[in-house]
């Protein structure tokens, strides 16, 4: 063997590795046309799209190999491997920029058998802006009581990027679990942000100028610790929802699972001052869902009017009534100078309708409120009829969301900091594994079609037994490593004292 | 310098005495070979089954991840992979034997054991073995995937690393170590420190003299020492305090924890680290020993081995009948489980006694053959103090063959998260969301299902209707469960985690006459509730809707046993009852346990008296099987 030529083939060996790597396919030679649109997935077709998001790689259902070609201005490109599509991101980077505020044409060739089909093309709408580069959201499996391994992640859009900012489990062991959730931002940057862990080590974690903290928000005057979040949008104030929550479980309707509170009020948390107080308990109302407006000097929630009935356990009754309980959207105007807040505002009123509207959200212009509505109760994410709506605060016209609801439960939501893109929680997919989709909301306020956030593997969805809830939108990474979460929730926390205003 | 330090073999060894049998170690090889084989197949099919349905592989990118995810995750992977072969128990089996002998070779060749100590070299082995059989209930609540192979792989490469590292010297042996440590942690956890430890006394053997001699040991102390810890920033789903033994098995719930279960693992630990400590000393002790001390050395060794397997292995009978029945419940063998319950030599456990009432629903039988079968109800057999629920154990499957979805849906996904998805979870899972019309669900578990590599033919199975959900109706083993899940009403309620509880409760208090199915399952649970007043409208409805045919015995008897005991709302005299057998044999029953009151007898010597004459009736039943114990 001449040794000499060693280093050559290896050189050639690398090259043939990259190149398969890159390759692009040759599109078929023979094939017929069929007016069916191809069964993508995640489906795609006809999307707007951010210009900054990763390659939306794909499969094709039903088909045992296929080819994509993908043409924007005078340029094309094929891609496909087996029944994936996977874009490799420094061509889908040019791609996006090439056609920033136009459109990619996508035809796809499907094969089965010896037969090639060329489906109806579809196009990959390019918006001119951006989208928040970075989300977070907890992952979860769809349990009923039990959870293990609960982890609130950050996800970088731009590429397929994701990582742990805090995971219940290191902490957690047999003996002492911990439950994890609700995790918010001020004003979509993470200096400033919060997050709950329940049981073991239980308590508030607040990031205050970078500095984490547990604290605990429970009170004697409060009927628990802060539940649903809201930071000031310029204060370090938090705006939250205190709740007596249950749940119990349907015998047959495909619901499965009722999640409900048996009393909730509204309290503000003074992060600086360590203290809380009251926003809103009035008797025979469940505040929730507390949201700051952009401008930071009126804060909405939702808030259902429910008598108990004197002669059954609260809990009980809750149960025999769960339906009846619908709730509407408020808002109070916030005194800054002594943080005090005016008598409520009717802003939606639901229970009219007989519907149930939940989670504000103000866009950060400020003209629209954005919220889930469902026929009854406050947790929609499991009541398949909840979807997206609407309400244009300058005119009060409400809608849903057309294009970007689905026939399956639509529930958690929030803003890009540009106002162009929503975010929000779906069951689309299946019914039980909520998925995150993203949806381009225009000028106009008009909703397009929403589409899932993308991941490198196009079977992702199909093969990940976790659900994921509480999207948020980020401009920047949460910057504390996970050992530091870790390290801060073992330590003692920080007693909250009351105040009355 | 080599040669000066090799052992001398023992001439007497050159020259055996030529009476009587040499022994040899391909003998112990075999005794433990034919062992392992008798205990893993001949006694322990059923449950090596049982393993790999409550084990999950998938071939996927996701699962990959999800195992890389903390250290020892290869292991679990691999561990996974492998475990799936117990589909077919010999083939795993097998599987696993070799393993053994792979461990059993490597620790003759790392601690350089002469055939004279080379049974020592078995108790690995062994204690891998034990600590397959011992498992027990603990099937339901390992939360180790892998644990069957996995635990076995990672000796075997443990012991292989600290054979390669025999293959260096002076600062190379460290800077093995090194590498070792850091690399195999995220592969091995703590085994890679187990490694570690065993390069560095090792190698301390081995070398005579000098100070450098401690250099392996001291670098293996520190890296095991700081290693986990850097290798803590790595991971985001491990505590600080477990990253030192992490991979080391631990038995632990929320509600237990089993010292006994790690036992194995302990003396295999402390076998290698003795066996590391004292391989100098075995080798030049070869020489002043005599073959009599040998002999009695190896025979008490061989002999503990045995015992050890003997006596860990778990051959509670219901254990493993519950398995079989399990098995015959889930592919709707109801010959199979009627014959399983009728086997039964002791008293059965709730499980298998539900799974036999199911069994008799889907064969027509409840009215007639419900009370031949004992109804009495032995807790499951434990060990340590495990809190052993029937809602982990088959939770999910009961509440499917009664057509309860929602639960059956529920405590899948409970027991998957708590516990650990499995292939039964995934099976449950598919068919509850198919027969609830869930289409796009059952297609994801189904998806699943087909990543696995022994059940991808039920994936194909069940993709194909979930492609034509109308077939769904033509399959005989739906029948039952779409007939009851159709008349189920929907309510917000829970079972507490008392499975048979809920049962008891829920069918007994409803009241159904648009299914016969159903309404006979509401006057059965009536009737085990021993509730009279619940018994009387239920009995009528069937009476109603079973006009013009023969009313059941059991019913007849419960029937006649109330209208006796209390007054009933209408005159009983008229009622039909069969007379040689309900009124004749009413008459006999009760008039034994007169004349054995009036004897003084006990309730419980009474009930051994009646039952074999009596002990197929509602009547005993509902004289003598008190005290039952739901879990």
């Amino acid at each position: 063997m001449n040794y000499k030529l060693i280093p050559y083939y290896i050189y050639i060996g690398v090259m043939m590795v990259l190149a398969s790597c890159n390759s692009h396919p040759t599109l078929p030679e023979r094939y017929s046309d069929t007016k069916d649109m191809p069964a993508i997935y995640p489906d795609y077709t006809n999307v707007t799209i951010p210009c900054n998001i990763a390659p939306l790689n794909f499969m094709v259902k039903d088909a045992e190999e296929c080819v994509a070609q993908f043409k924007w201005g005078s340029n094309t490109q094929t891609y496909g491997k087996g029944k994936n599509v996977q874009i490799p991101q420094k061509e889908w980077k040019e791609i996006l920029q090439a056609t920033k505020g136009g459109s990619i044409g996508v035809e796809v060739y499907t094969r089965n058998g010896n037969e090639w089909k060329r489906h109806k093309s579809f196009a990959i709408n390019v918006a001119k802006e951006e989208i928040d580069p970075y989300i977070s959201y907890r992952v979860i499996c769809p349990s009923y009581i039990a959870y293990e391994m609960l982890s609130i992640n950050q996800r970088c859009l731009s590429n397929f990027e994701e990582h742990v900012i805090y995971n219940n489990m290191m902490v957690s062991n047999e003996e002492v679990g911990q439950c994890i959730n609700c995790h918010s931002y001020q004003n979509y940057r993470t200096d400033n942000m919060q997050f709950h862990m329940r049981q073991g080590f239980g308590g508030t974690m607040i990031v205050s100028d970078g500095t984490p903290r547990k604290v605990d928000l429970k009170t004697a005057e409060t009927i628990s610790a802060g539940v649903y979040p809201s930071w000031h949008p310029t204060l370090k104030l938090i705006a939250y929802s205190t709740n007596l929550t249950g749940q119990s479980f349907h015998t047959k309707l495909a619901n499965k699972i009722e999640v409900f509170d048996s009393r909730s009020d509204l309290i503000l948390y003074d992060v600086e001052r360590n203290q809380v107080s009251t926003i809103s308990a009035e008797e025979n109302e469940m505040e929730v869902f507390p949201w700051w407006a952009p401008d930071g000097r009126t804060l909405y929630y939702a808030s259902a009017h429910f008598v108990h009935n004197d002669s059954v356990a609260e809990d009980a009754d809750i149960v025999t009534r769960y339906d009846e309980i619908k709730y509407n959207i408020y808002r109070r105007t916030f005194h800054v100078e002594d943080y005090t807040f005016s008598e409520p505002e009717l802003v939606y009123d639901a229970s009219a309708m007989g519907k149930s509207a939940t989670l504000p959200r103000i866009s950060p212009c400020g003209r629209y409120l954005l919220f889930t509505q469902g026929t009854y109760g406050c947790f929609h994410i499991w009541h398949p009829e909840a979807d997206l709506y609407l309400m244009d605060l300058t005119t009060g016209n409400t809608r849903p969301l057309r294009r970007a609801n689905s026939t399956k439960a639509e529930s958690y939501h929030s803003w890009s900091s540009n106002g162009r893109w929503i975010l929000f929680s779906s069951r689309r997919h299946d019914s039980n594994y909520t998925r995150l989709y993203i949806a381009y909301m225009d000028e106009q306020g008009k909703d397009h079609k929403a589409f899932a956030v993308p991941q490198e593997d196009p079977m992702f969805y199909q093969h990940y037994m976790r659900s994921y809830n509480v999207p948020e939108f980020m401009v920047e990474p949460v910057k504390i490593t996970p050992q530091e979460f870790a390290a801060a929730a073992k330590k003692d926390a920080f007693k909250a004292s009351y105040i009355k205003r | 310098m080599k040669k000066k330090n090799q052992p001398t073999t023992p001439t007497t060894h050159k020259n055996p005495r030529k009476t009587g049998i040499q022994w040899k170690p391909w003998m112990e090889v075999l005794l433990f070979v034919v062992f392992a084989g008798w205990i893993l197949v001949g006694m322990n099919s059923d449950y090596l089954f049982t393993v790999q349905e409550n084990s999950l592989f998938l071939a996927s990118d996701v699962f990959w991840k999800e195992m890389m995810a903390t250290p020892h995750g290869f292991i679990c992977w691999i561990g996974s992979y492998l475990t799936q072969f117990f589909y077919y128990p010999a083939m795993g089996s097998c599987m696993l034997i070799l393993i053994w002998l792979g461990i059993y070779a490597v620790t003759r060749k790392v601690f350089n054991l002469k055939k004279e100590w080379s049974y020592l070299a078995l108790i690995p082995p062994t204690a891998m073995l034990c600590s397959i059989i011992g498992v027990g209930y603990w099937i339901y609540y390992l939360k180790i995937p892998g644990y069957w192979f996995g635990e076995s792989v990672a000796l075997l490469l443990t012991l292989l690393g600290t054979w390669g590292a025999q293959t260096t010297k002076g600062w190379w042996k460290s800077i093995y170590i090194g590498v070792w440590t850091a690399l195999g942690y995220p592969i091995l956890g703590w085994y890679a420190l187990l490694g570690a430890a065993l390069m560095g006394i090792n190698h301390l053997q081995k070398e005579n003299k000098g100070g450098s001699r401690y250099i392996p040991l001291a670098t293996a102390a520190i890296l095991i020492a700081v290693c986990p810890l850097l290798w803590y920033y790595h991971y985001h789903q491990i505590r600080l305090e477990d990253a030192w033994i992490y991979g080391f098995p631990l038995f632990a719930t929320k509600d237990s924890i089993s010292w006994i279960m790690e036992t194995p693992f302990l003396l295999m630990t402390l076998t290698c680290l003795a066996l590391a400590a004292s391989s100098k000393r075995l080798q030049t002790a070869t020489n002043s020993q005599s073959r009599y001390l040998h002999a009695g050395c190896r025979t008490i060794v061989l002999a503990g081995c045995a015992l050890l397997i003997w006596t860990t292995n778990f051959d509670d009978y219901n254990y493993h009948a519950e398995m079989r029945m399990y098995r015959h419940t889930e592919s709707c063998n109801w010959k199979g489980v009627l014959e399983e319950a009728k086997q039964c030599p002791n008293a059965p456990t709730r499980q298998m006694v539900l799974m036999k009432n199911i069994a008799l629903m889907n064969t027509g039988q409840l009215g007639n053959r419900m009370y031949h079968y004992d109804n009495g109800g032995m807790l499951p057999h434990k060990r340590d103090n495990l809190v052993i629920h029937l809602v982990n154990t088959a939770g999910p499957l009961l509440y499917y063959h009664y057509g309860k979805l929602n639960f059956a849906t529920r405590w899948a996904i409970e027991n998957g998260v708590e516990h650990g998805f499995d292939i039964s979870i995934l099976k449950i899972l598919a068919r509850s969301a198919l027969l609830s019309g869930e289409i796009e669900s059952a297609k994801k578990y189904v998806e699943l299902l087909s990543l696995t590599t022994f059940h991808k033919d039920e994936a194909e199975e069940l993709r194909l209707l979930c492609q034509n959900p109308k077939l769904i109706k033509d399959k005989e083993e739906f029948k039952t469960i779409r007939e009851l899940h159709a008349h189920i009403t929907d309510d917000l309620d829970s079972d507490n985690g008392l499975c048979e509880m809920y049962l008891l409760h829920n069918f007994s208090n409803t009241m159904n006459i648009d299914s016969h199915l159903l309404q006979e399952v509401t006057l059965n649970y009536a009737m085990v509730s021993k509730n009279i007043q619940l018994f009387w409208p239920r009995f009528f409805q069937y009476a109603t809707l079973h006009q013009g045919e023969a009313m059941p015995l059991h019913y007849q008897e419960a029937a006649y046993l109330y209208g006796n005991l209390e007054r009933p709302p209408f005159d009983i005299s008229k009622m039909p009852f069969d007379k040689q057998q309900i009124k004749n044999r009413y008459i006999q029953f009760n008039s034994i346990i007169q004349h054995n009151l009036k004897k003084g007898l006990k309730e419980q010597e009474i009930a051994e008296i009646l039952k074999p004459t009596f002990g197929d009736t509602f009547w005993w039943f509902y004289f003598f099987c008190n005290n039952v114990s739901s879990y």
